[in-house]
């Protein structure tokens, strides 16, 4: 049993508060430059509280939209000094996360950057990881563009978290806490006297679950995800005619990308003169022309909706086929902010194998 | 300062940084082909360095940024390693400017590697257009250091002019060997005045080459292994000259190259399909590549 007990809704953000006095770095949801976004907070005050999921994902404090992998100085005798990252990791903790961002990073971006299949693990985002405490918030209110259930997941999975958050629905609300991990039973120390019930509590563990049922007959938007990849696995699939059809009026913009919890492409830049500089880890997208232009002029894929065909095949195939982990965890970020209504969904019911009898695509 | 000192302040074993290799020799194949061949700056690091043939690794001239090359020395040659490359974009032409003695970035090597076991005992045809020699050539000295241990020979590598030519010095000493079929060709019109080798698409020659040296050994096609690199469209065609000679698509081995950033499988440009380059190539048998999507 991991349920620690409960926190009055009006002690949930004093969170930040008790925190930031123990001289923790606090990300939560907070007003950037007019959205609700992760950011790093140091008071209750500045927390975006009604919010369904910030516009950006918590990915970019583990994996910088751009950070340095070292410093190069060129020595006047010849040769270069060349000095690592030298980051600091400070200890972090990401309050009002939802489960869909916490599975994407906790085990999808972890599966990429920490090497489990391949080896070549990257340090600096393991780092990061492992000096954050994850505290998901369950949903209560998906809106139509979320999927998670679909993915596996759900409002109040607590894959990828440290502690998990729900609001209760009966009588008075109240936030049911479970400690998930080590480092989340710490953040229960932590924050000691807001949590209140210290002990097993069946009554709370059954009414944490139910507010969980509810939310998830909350959601509308969904798919065959097996058919999805058994369709992406057959190489005839590939020139299917819905990719030039749906994505013919990509603009290539890269939003749905840069917003994708578990996208985590980047590249590697020099940033300086001959003499001195920085090599930086740069956040990239699969939707730029540039991103596989070769030098020689060859370009694999010339065209926007060749490019969000790849986009597609990676959030449901080649995650898994390479990284042994979910490409898609049913956040809607990608399907709610593309300018131009381009929505990952409509592939992935097109392709399922049921939705194409279902729509009269196949007998 | 020593080698050592200079590499002390980097984390070890950092994925991002590499280690700074000396430039030994710079060689002009031709007037935009240039091969290095290069030491590790610090002495411990070469002693450590070891590699398979057909691994690759990433090359940096700071300030200008990463190029991927394949190792193109045989790894049989202790105290250096080979890369070699085209100027054709920003990175490269930079690199082509360096001298003997400047120092670069290494990191690598990465990628899978040729299976000599599965070579033993058979005929081997190579056949590479242009730049794509080099991935092909590593492997030849490979064998060639082991000679007994192989059937026959044959290298057939082609350019659009005889002026593009790589190698051409190794590809005389090979055919000196006595033992190795060495056939140069040119696209048409790239021949000079007095031009011996061939002239003709790499394609068009392994077909009408490669089965007379075939027939001459007497093991049957089944006994050969194709290895090619080049341009896509001359390895499309050479597979389909090899299927049309009684080649088995597992017996063609291609080496594929992407763009590149990481090496290591997380930069996410240089899949095929879902296929990562980096992770399980770079060499493939042609099965492999038949059963991939038409991502290239």
């Amino acid at each position: 049993m991991t349920v620690r007990g409960y926190i009055r809704p009006e002690s949930l953000w004093q969170i930040v508060d008790v925190l930031h006095g123990q001289g923790v770095r606090v990300v939560a949801p907070t007003l950037l430059d007019g959205l609700c976004q992760f950011g790093v907070v140091t008071s209750s005050k500045a927390v975006v509280t009604d919010y369904l999921l910030p516009q950006n994902t918590y990915k970019e404090f583990l994996f910088p939209k751009e950070e340095r992998v070292l410093t190069y100085i060129k020595r006047p005798e010849g040769g270069y000094a060349l000095t690592g990252p030298e980051h600091d990791f400070p200890e972090t903790v990401v309050l009002g996360g939802r489960p869909c961002d916490a599975a994407a990073i906790g085990v999808s971006l972890k599966a990429v950057f920490g090497g489990a299949k391949w080896g070549h693990e990257d340090p600096l985002f393991m780092e990061r990881l492992e000096a954050t405490t994850v505290v998901s918030i369950s949903c209560d209110r998906p809106d139509l563009s979320c999927f998670c259930p679909t993915m596996g997941l759900g409002p109040d999975d607590p894959t990828g978290s440290d502690v998990l958050i729900t609001r209760t629905e009966e009588g008075q609300p109240v936030f049911v806490l479970e400690a998930l991990s080590p480092k989340g039973e710490a953040f229960a120390r932590r924050i000691g006297d807001l949590v209140h019930g210290d002990r097993d509590d069946g009554d709370l563990a059954a009414r944490r679950a139910e507010a969980g049922e509810a939310a998830r007959g909350r959601f509308v938007r969904t798919f065959d995800v097996e058919g999805v990849k058994d369709f992406l696995d057959d190489p005839a699939n590939f020139d299917d005619a819905m990719y030039a059809r749906l994505g013919t009026k990509c603009v290539s913009c890269g939003v749905c990308t840069f917003e994708c919890p578990t996208c985590h492409c980047f590249d590697l830049k020099d940033v300086g003169t001959a003499t001195q500089g920085e090599r930086i880890k740069i956040w990239d997208s699969c939707q730029f022309p540039a991103f596989t232009l070769h030098a020689s002029g060859h370009q694999p894929r010339p065209l926007p909706w060749e490019r969000y065909r790849n986009r597609f095949l990676c959030k449901f195939k080649i995650y898994q086929d390479t990284f042994e982990a979910p490409g898609c965890t049913g956040c809607g970020r990608c399907v709610r902010d593309c300018p131009v209504h381009v929505d990952i969904t409509t592939y992935a019911m097109r392709a399922g194998a049921k939705q194409r009898k279902l729509i009269g695509i196949e007998a | 300062m020593s080698g050592t000192a200079l590499q002390a302040a980097v984390r070890p074993g950092h994925l991002y940084v590499p280690k700074l290799v000396r430039i030994q020799k710079v060689i002009r194949e031709t007037h935009d082909v240039v091969t290095f061949r290069m030491a590790f700056v610090d002495e411990a690091d070469q002693a450590a360095f070891s590699y398979n043939v057909g691994q690759f690794g990433e090359f940096s001239l700071f300030g200008m940024g990463e190029s991927t090359f394949n190792i193109s020395s045989s790894p049989t040659w202790k105290g250096y390693f080979e890369c070699c490359f085209r100027e054709v974009g920003r990175v490269t032409e930079a690199l082509a400017r360096l001298k003997e003695g400047d120092v670069i970035g290494f990191r690598g090597p990465y990628g899978n590697a040729y299976d000599l076991e599965r070579m033993r005992g058979r005929d081997l045809i190579f056949a590479a257009g242009g730049i794509g020699f080099p991935p092909i050539r590593c492997l030849v000295w490979q064998v060639l250091a082991e000679r007994e241990k192989y059937g026959a020979i044959v290298v057939v590598h082609g350019a659009r002019t005889a002026g593009d030519l790589i190698y051409q010095r190794e590809m005389e000493e090979w055919a000196r060997l006595g033992d190795v079929h060495v056939i140069k060709t040119v696209d048409p019109g790239g021949e000079p005045e007095g031009w011996d080798g061939e002239v003709g698409f790499v394609p068009t020659v392994v077909e009408e080459r490669v089965p007379w040296v075939l027939e001459r050994r007497g093991k049957g096609v089944e006994n050969a292994m194709a290895f090619t690199c080049g341009p896509p469209i001359m390895t499309k065609f050479v597979i389909e000259a090899l299927i049309r000679m009684g080649f088995g698509l597992d017996q063609i081995v291609l080496t594929l190259e992407n763009k590149m950033k990481c090496a290591v499988g997380k930069c996410g440009r240089c899949n095929i399909g879902g296929t990562y380059v980096c992770l399980e190539g770079p060499i493939f048998t042609a099965d492999q590549v038949a059963a991939m999507h038409d991502d290239a």
